[in-house]
């Protein structure tokens, strides 16, 4: 009896906060959980300030679970509502965005610069639906010139010039 | 001596430096990360052939303009342009949302243009005043301001007094990485070389607000604006003008974060608008397009800049790394700063200081030209548009330093914020704590040695012991208010 009770507040729990949001607090509590543990290995003055921070964190941590998990699932659904409700048709999802960006950063590592910009601004608008090919490849390059040659000439920035350079 | 000053100062030499460093400061501005320090710091070596007035014109020029063209991406593409500009994305961007990009705009050249004039006034008639106040405060004053300026915390939070809290105490944490301000032992770099100086500022702020946005903006497509308006300039100056508390309240606030070492840029703005928001009767506008809270961190923000040049140019002390160039300038070219400067360089300390004036009303003319154009970034599709923030802010991040772990601890936040952003949890919370926290535990570190271990120096310092007092009363005060305004509904429901 009693496991089945745990495990109805479990699952109403789960339906109350998203993955997402679980994952969230999951890095920030952990990142404040670990600072705890590095204090131990700290000299005293060291460790004062970040592990009572760390500690207070971790308290007001444990509240805003115990609130968000008993408080209505609304926010959620209200969330979910209202992302699909604005979505345009340029619209992609979050995902496809962030492993896009994650890409073009590994691709100016790998490429150099000039090469993975100039693949990203037209990749990328592409995914998003955008159908012009006469305005965007004139608009890649141009914007991808225009960077490259005011930061790497003018401001002297030193890009990565990737593995094609070695 | 004054007219033998601004006579130097309007030179054709003078002039032409005028108007060539205040274009590079707004190009420099409005790229996204890369505020002044960037700036000033770039166009140092050039000024090595110049005389010494021409080289300060031209700093100052470059500098008052980076930090007003830093708001052009705040507002327009919730992107900070600096680090100084941060709290003007808060109600810029929805303002450019709700198809005001205009009247922010205009609320931001006016705005800028009054801070760096109140900071010039205070500059040139307060300078002796204002730096013995300065130097009367030591740890536990600076310690007790820096508590006080975490009690917004409270009001960061928007109403998510918990959320806020706890996120608070994860900028303060992330704050703590790094050296120990006072026994340099390394915590929680995993023995990297990089976490060793800290998480840098400028890549944190990118990611927790251009890509999180970037990411927020691709799943909703369209364009930044909601409505394809962008409102008028000139209805910013309008909105300024009926704002004259908001104007002396956050052009104090710049020059008192100018002249006080450490507390610099970064918090100005910050601060200013939490006081804002705090003083105003309906803290709730705030953070949904309110202009009071764009006209507050532009203002303390170009007051700030300025100000920040008093301790440099009384006593020779940089209030900050921007100010420790124009010391640098300054040594560079054969001036004494602190007395000296004024007692034995003849009319050239009237010059510099015209010609700081002049650098004011230089980038509000070039600005109020610049932003009738640029505002018309926002209507541009999200799918051409939103691919070039990340490419900036990627570039910038890169840029500031050159290290590759910047652009990954941009993509990281960015990834964080995105998440904070879709949970409505008070990013701006983590930021508060972020930029204090050095402040604060290094105060309190330096205090207890002064005090010798006693906590007691708090209390016994009457300025400290004030500021605290006041730190209490306010937390008091709104706590009451917003009691007293939720046990009226009637009223909350006529507004």
């Amino acid at each position: 009896m009693g496991e089945l009770v745990t495990v109805d507040f479990m699952t109403k729990a789960y339906e109350r906060i998203s993955f997402l949001e679980i994952f969230l607090l999951l890095i920030l509590c952990g990142f404040a959980l670990a600072f705890l543990l590095e204090t131990t290995r700290l000299q005293q003055t060291a460790a004062l300030f970040p592990r009572l921070v760390a500690e207070t964190s971790l308290f007001v941590f444990v509240i805003v679970l115990a609130f968000r998990l008993l408080k209505s699932n609304e926010t959620t659904v209200q969330q979910t509502a209202s992302i699909s409700e604005k979505k345009a048709p340029n619209a992609t999802s979050f995902g496809a965005a962030l492993t896009l960006q994650a890409a073009y950063l590994a691709a100016v590592f790998l490429l150099g610069f000039p090469i993975a910009t100039l693949t990203y601004l037209v990749v990328c608008p592409r995914r998003m639906g955008y159908q012009r090919w006469k305005i965007l490849l004139p608009y890649s390059v141009l914007l991808t010139s225009a960077v490259f040659l005011a930061f790497a000439y003018v401001l002297h920035v030193r890009f990565p010039g990737g593995l094609l350079s070695r | 001596m004054w007219l033998q000053g601004l006579l130097t100062a309007l030179q054709p030499v003078n002039i032409l430096f005028l108007i060539f460093g205040t274009i590079f400061g707004l190009i420099i501005g409005a790229l996204p990360g890369l505020g002044p320090l960037f700036a000033v710091a770039l166009m140092l070596p050039l000024t090595y052939g110049m005389n010494p007035a021409s080289a300060i014109i031209l700093l100052a020029a470059v500098h008052a303009a980076t930090a007003y063209g830093d708001s052009f991406a705040s507002i327009l593409i919730n992107t900070p342009g600096g680090v100084g500009s941060v709290a003007s994305c808060w109600d810029g961007y929805p303002m450019t949302q709700k198809g005001q990009a205009g009247v922010a705009m205009g609320i931001s050249t006016l705005g800028s243009f009054l801070g760096g004039i109140l900071g010039w006034i205070s500059l040139v008639s307060l300078s002796p005043l204002l730096m013995r106040l300065a130097l009367k405060l030591g740890p536990p004053e600076y310690f007790a301001i820096a508590i006080m300026a975490l009690s917004l915390l409270a009001l960061a939070s928007g109403g998510q007094i918990l959320k806020g809290i706890f996120l608070g105490g994860i900028g303060l944490l992330l704050s703590f990485i790094g050296s120990d301000p006072i026994t340099a032992q390394a915590r929680f770099t995993f023995g990297s070389l990089y976490l060793q100086d800290g998480l840098p500022l400028a890549p944190v702020v990118l990611g927790l607000f251009a890509l999180s946005q970037v990411l927020v903006l691709s799943e909703h497509g369209g364009s930044i604006a909601r409505i394809q308006s962008v409102g008028n300039v000139a209805d910013g100056f309008k909105k300024v003008l009926q704002l004259p508390k908001t104007i002396l309240r956050a052009g104090l606030v710049g020059i008192f974060m100018g002249i006080m070492p450490a507390l610099g840029l970064s918090s100005a703005g910050i601060v200013a608008y939490f006081v804002e928001k705090r003083a105003s009767s309906y803290p709730e506008a705030f953070g949904t397009g309110e202009p009071r809270g764009v006209l507050a961190p532009e203002i303390a923000k170009n007051a700030c800049i300025v100000g920040d040049l008093i301790p440099t140019f009384t006593l020779g002390i940089p209030g900050s790394s921007v100010a420790a160039i124009f010391l640098a300038a300054m040594t560079m070219h054969g001036l004494q700063p602190g007395v000296q400067f004024f007692e034995r360089s003849g009319t050239l300390p009237y010059t510099v200081f015209i010609g700081i004036l002049l650098a004011q009303f230089s980038f509000f003319g070039l600005g109020i030209v610049l932003a009738r154009h640029i505002i018309k970034t926002v209507l541009i599709p999200n799918e051409l548009l939103l691919p070039v923030i990340v490419v900036l802010s990627f570039v910038a991040s890169f840029a500031m330093r050159g290290y590759v772990e910047d652009v990954i601890v941009t993509l990281v936040f960015g990834f964080i914020g995105y998440l904070l952003n879709r949970f409505k949890y008070p990013t701006s919370c983590l930021v508060l704590g972020l930029v204090l926290g050095s402040l604060v535990e290094a105060n309190f570190h330096r205090s207890l040695l002064i005090g010798r271990g006693s906590y007691a120096i708090f209390f016994t310092r009457p300025i400290a012991l004030t500021i605290l007092l006041l730190t209490v009363l306010s937390m008091v005060w709104s706590s009451v208010k917003t009691l007293t305004r939720s046990a009226s509904p009637r009223e909350a429901q006529a507004r």
